[in-house]
């Protein structure tokens, strides 16, 4: 091979690694695009009806902000959701980039008619990842949803994202499922999903003004609406805030929370769960199938509003096993709801499955009705490790009960 | 192109060779035979793999310094080795447009859809071109400059998508026929193993069995068996068994969601480009097989280089036309692909090793 | 069009590399460069102009079907 063309062949090839590195074919420049931070999906006249929250650039990035609002909601219809992508585009000046939605939501009726569709539209395109959080909205459209301007957060998007993962961390009657979680409870056999509910507390119409934001108090909130349960994807019912803390105490999607117990004489006393973990194991004896539930909660004393004597373990014996009953009841009441509901949405069947495999065969496929039949064992151990920075409660001292 | 490969050199070759296009197409066929235990299929296939290395290893050391084509040529006569080397040239010139075919359709599914994947096609194949003309030493020098690049990808891939394991996602363990078992390993093979006689026999002359080309291809073997079984594994841990199903591409949705403190995140490309120096050690493995075999056909040995360009611009060409399509594709690589694989990489070297044996016999005899 | 663009581009590699070789005494490989040139611009023409090219991979598949019959009733592939 003479210098010669071996030159030219190098040239070449670095001209072509140059047309490659600078990205030039696909290329989408920042100012031609618009970063969607929300998808919201309703149905409406047999047509989905799209509706995107797209960021605003020049209002969040500057220090004062001007007088526009941090983001825009524009909606349009279509058959597919691709055509709905495609017809907002085009009233839209620029084309929609999706890769950064934190949230997408779907109304009460798409969920009952079901997910799977629209899902399916999520998880095939390239541009949208699975790293966001999938949820229903109750009692309004998702396009009302999108369209509320929240306090503090300037993108309601991530004011919901975060205020999902927030909640399930610390007070957990709710539960942020994201995109490639729901994509597993729907595949799989034997569980079926749950997605958490938003709710507008408030005039929609006055949501999605400025005003709502400028005042200490917004007239205009969104506000967790509980679980929803489904069957494989279609939504069948709602878990009210006890059930849905028993869901997540379960399926071991807590991590901290707080509850109260009665003290023997009247008044409450306010515990702090500072550690919850739960295992599930499943088991199938002689044909018959129970899961055992494993629950270890280690708890502290929030607060003391009766008169009780905390240096007694006798006194701390007792709290536990009140704690102990809350736990149980709350967890009774959510497989309670599920067995009417008619549809396991804690990943029984896994366990099941799990356990005894050849049983499953015979089970699996009639399990909405089958897992009313099982035995569920909980076992709940609460140790109250700490009673706060004071020892003795003021109450003691205050005198008279409770008021 | 007659310099001795070592057999460090060797051993990252073959390891490449069985990751190569293996990763991106069988985690998901494995999954959908045997669901969450797919890495056990994976295991057997590599084991299967290791037979089919000692017997690969038999024939090249008893036709040691010939290349494939020579041995073609003095174990079947003169003008049938010269058709057999031809045909092999020719199925491996489709199996050349074939990875290309795969390279395009990954980059223009998951990282650039509204490119043609022609595009991609060209870039590579001249990447190709500019490599064959430099030699299988040169390659080779260069999958040893990348080889603990790939291993630190590999391991820092491994250690970042740690917190998202859920090692309960591979119960229960064990569920699955055996002949899921059989058909899971014969897809390994024949993604990984099978094509690999025919690649590295054309190297052969290039082998010095003195020193320890066996033990090279044991260890390529065994890491690349490793590698690919974590993938699997972390695969159906992260995704589910059902995901892992779904997805073309699992071990890329397994990298997407890589999330280190909220800070080292959507890093997914680094493991494409993991990808693309595996698939494109195996690309040019292929060609080389391809060039050589042509060359030695019309006896321009000297002179090989000089194919490089007409043969790569027919590949792009063809890489266009071999699948037209995705479901094409599928139909075929379940079926006809496992025929053919089982010929030139079962059929073919035992069919060798006789000959060999049967010559070694009649020369003794004289 | 681009037919004419990928003729351009062989004929002045080819200008590079030829004179050398056809003086070096090496007319099998020119005559084989120019071959597989001429094969490779007029298949890459006629994709242009919309004639299907012949797929190899269907020849394969029609002949080893006998093969892949046999597979599939063993069970060894599963379709």
């Amino acid at each position: 091979m003479s210098a010669r063309s071996g030159r030219l062949l190098s040239a070449m090839a670095l001209l072509a690694c140059m047309i490659a590195l600078s990205g030039c074919w696909s290329r989408k420049e920042l100012n031609d695009i618009s970063i969607a931070a929300a998808m919201g999906i309703d149905w409406k006249d047999n047509q989905y009806l799209l509706t995107v929250q797209v960021v605003n650039p020049g209002n969040v990035s500057q220090k004062q902000g001007d007088t526009s609002a941090p983001v825009v909601v524009y909606s349009a219809k279509g058959v597919t959701l691709n055509e709905g992508v495609r017809r907002l585009t085009s009233s839209i000046s620029r084309k929609i980039f999706f890769s950064h939605i934190r949230i997408v939501v779907l109304s009460e009726e798409l969920a009952k008619r079901g997910i799977a569709r629209p899902l399916d539209f999520l998880m095939r395109g390239n541009e949208i990842r699975s790293d966001f959080t999938v949820v229903i909205a109750k009692g309004n459209s998702a396009k009302d949803v999108l369209g509320v301007l929240t306090p503090i957060e300037k993108i309601p998007a991530n004011f919901i994202f975060n205020a999902l993962e927030v909640a399930n961390k610390e007070w957990s009657p709710v539960a942020a499922i994201k995109l490639d979680e729901l994509s597993k409870f729907i595949l799989a056999e034997g569980v079926s999903p749950v997605l958490s509910g938003i709710h507008i507390y408030g005039e929609p119409s006055k949501g999605k003004l400025e005003e709502n934001v400028k005042s200490s108090s917004p007239s205009v909130r969104l506000q967790h609406a509980g679980i929803a349960a489904f069957k494989k994807d279609k939504l069948v019912g709602w878990l009210n805030e006890k059930e849905s803390r028993g869901y997540n105490a379960i399926t071991d999607r807590i991590k901290r929370t707080s509850l109260h117990v009665s003290c023997p004489d009247g008044g409450v006393v306010g515990i702090n769960i500072a550690a919850i973990r739960t295992k599930m194991r499943g088991e199938v004896k002689e044909g018959r199938m129970s899961i055992q539930l494993q629950t270890k909660i280690r708890a502290d004393i929030s607060s003391v509003e009766c008169e009780i004597d905390l240096t007694d373990p006798a006194v701390l014996q007792t709290l536990n096993g009140k704690v102990e009953a809350v736990g149980k009841d709350v967890m009774r009441q959510a497989v309670a709801k599920a067995k009417r509901l008619g549809t396991d949405i804690f990943g029984f069947g896994i366990a099941i499955h799990r356990a005894d495999p050849g049983h499953w065969k015979k089970v699996k496929d009639n399990w909405d009705e089958r897992f009313k039949e099982l035995d569920i064992a909980m076992d709940v151990h609460v140790s109250i490790t700490g009673t706060g920075t004071i020892g003795e409660s003021p109450v003691n001292k205050a005198g008279d009960g409770p008021s | 192109m007659n310099e001795q490969l070592t057999p460090r050199q060797l051993m990252i070759l073959v390891a490449y060779f069985i990751i190569g296009t293996t990763i991106l197409v069988v985690p998901s066929a494995l999954a959908a035979e045997a669901k969450q235990s797919a890495w056990i299929l994976q295991l057997a296939g590599t084991g299967s793999g290791l037979m089919l290395i000692a017997l690969y290893v038999q024939v090249f050391k008893r036709n040691a310094n010939s290349n494939l084509f020579q041995i073609n040529e003095r174990l079947f006569g003169r003008w049938i080795g010269k058709g057999i080397s031809l045909t092999i040239a020719l199925l491996v010139f489709v199996f050349c447009a074939q990875v290309l075919y795969y390279i395009g359709r990954f980059v223009t599914t998951q990282i650039m859809p509204d490119t043609p994947s022609e595009a991609i096609h060209v870039l590579f194949i001249i990447t190709v071109v500019v490599g064959m003309r430099m030699g299988i030493p040169s390659i080779a020098r260069t999958a040893e400059i990348y080889f603990p690049w790939v291993l630190l990808l590999f391991i820092f891939f491994i250690l970042f998508i740690m917190p998202d394991i859920r090692v309960n996602q591979l119960l229960p363990a064990g569920e699955f026929e055996s002949m899921s078992l059989v058909r899971g390993a014969l897809q390994v093979m024949s993604y990984s193993f099978l094509p690999m006689f025919v690649t590295f026999a054309s190297l052969n002359a290039a082998y010095d069995w003195r020193s320890s080309m066996a033990k090279a291809f044991v260890y390529g073997t065994l890491l690349s068996g490793v590698m690919l079984t974590v993938l699997v594994m972390v695969s159906t841990m992260v995704l589910g068994p059902d995901n892992t199903t779904t997805q073309l591409y699992p071990t890329y949705v397994v990298a997407r969601k890589i999330n280190v403190g909220n800070f080292l995140q959507r890093v997914e490309v680094i493991v494409a480009f993991l990808w693309f120096i595996l698939i494109f050690i195996k690309l040019i493995l292929y060609f080389d097989v391809v060039i050589m075999g042509i060359a030695e056909t019309f006896r321009i040995t000297k002179h090989a280089k000089t194919l490089t360009v007409p043969v790569g611009l027919l590949i792009a060409i063809f890489s266009a036309v071999v699948y037209p399509d995705y479901v094409y594709q599928q139909e075929w690589d379940n079926t006809t692909w496992v025929a053919v694989a089982l010929l030139i990489g079962l059929a073919y070297p035992i069919a060798l090793l006789f000959l060999s044996l049967f010559r070694k016999r009649k020369a003794a005899a004289k | 069009m681009a037919a004419v663009i990928v003729l351009l581009l062989t004929v002045s590699i080819a200008a590079l590399e030829l004179p050398r070789l056809w003086t070096g005494g090496a007319k099998k490989a020119v005559l084989l460069y120019v071959c597989m040139m001429a094969a490779g611009n007029v298949a890459f023409a006629a994709r242009s102009f919309g004639y299907a090219l012949p797929n190899p991979s269907d020849w394969m598949r029609v002949g080893l079907a006998p093969m892949t019959e046999a597979l599939t009733r063993l069970g060894l592939i599963a379709s």
